[in-house]
């Protein structure tokens, strides 16, 4: 039993470090034509695979998931506010059509891939090693 | 950077607790002995025990259980 508590110490940070690495590959994968697909392939197994194992996190880790969650989609949603203003800016400006392209081509892709990132990194700091004492 | 704070967080007074003092009464038990005992991580022992973690009610009873105490006894509110 003692084993299992101590390979779930680190259990919860590992995956942030996985969301983040997901996050990642998703948004460069949205630059290689033909490749944008990968960035679901990755993030969604990801994404459930934390979903199911977190039910085996104590209540102290829940609450910091919890919090990890919050922050992250505060984060986004202000993130996709800015981002939206851009688009709808340069779009009346008739200015950076082929990133507008872009971003009406791979917006899903991009938003999730997002959204994977800024939860890893919103989890990581809260999911830190503590010291013994 | 977290946006939101917790209306506890905010208004309430500090939590504080004498585990650490308990467990040292106690066989000088490990913070991962305990966690052990409550089905919790070691991280979870010493956040409560450093304050960076409130327990819920249910972790806080069997906490006391674990001791033979009351509640009220490991844990506390500041000034009181």
């Amino acid at each position: 039993m003692m084993m299992k508590q101590q390979a779930r110490e680190g259990t919860a940070r590992s995956f942030m470090w996985l969301l983040i690495f997901a996050g990642l590959f998703g948004l460069a994968t949205q630059f290689f034509t033909g490749l944008e697909s990968m960035a679901l392939f990755a993030g969604i197994p990801a994404l459930a695979t934390l979903v199911t194992t977190s039910k085996i996190f104590d209540e102290r880790e829940q609450k910091l998931l919890d919090l990890a969650y919050s922050t992250a989609f505060q984060w986004l949603g202000i993130l996709l506010f800015f981002f939206f203003a851009a688009y709808e800016l340069l779009k009346a400006l008739d200015l950076g059509r082929s990133l507008i392209q872009f971003a009406n081509l791979h917006w899903i892709g991009l938003v999730f891939s997002l959204m994977l990132l800024l939860l890893g990194l919103a989890g990581l700091p809260l999911f830190r090693k503590l010291p013994d004492r | 950077v977290v946006l939101t704070r917790s209306f506890e967080e905010a208004v309430l007074p500090e939590l504080r607790n004498n585990l650490k003092t308990f467990r040292f009464m106690n066989g000088h038990m490990t913070q991962q002995a305990l966690a052990d005992r409550l089905s919790v991580t070691r991280q979870t022992i010493y956040a409560i025990e450093k304050g960076l973690f409130n327990p819920s009610v249910k972790l806080a009873l069997l906490i006391a259980r674990t001791f033979n105490v009351s509640v009220e006894e490991i844990f506390f509110l500041e000034g009181e």
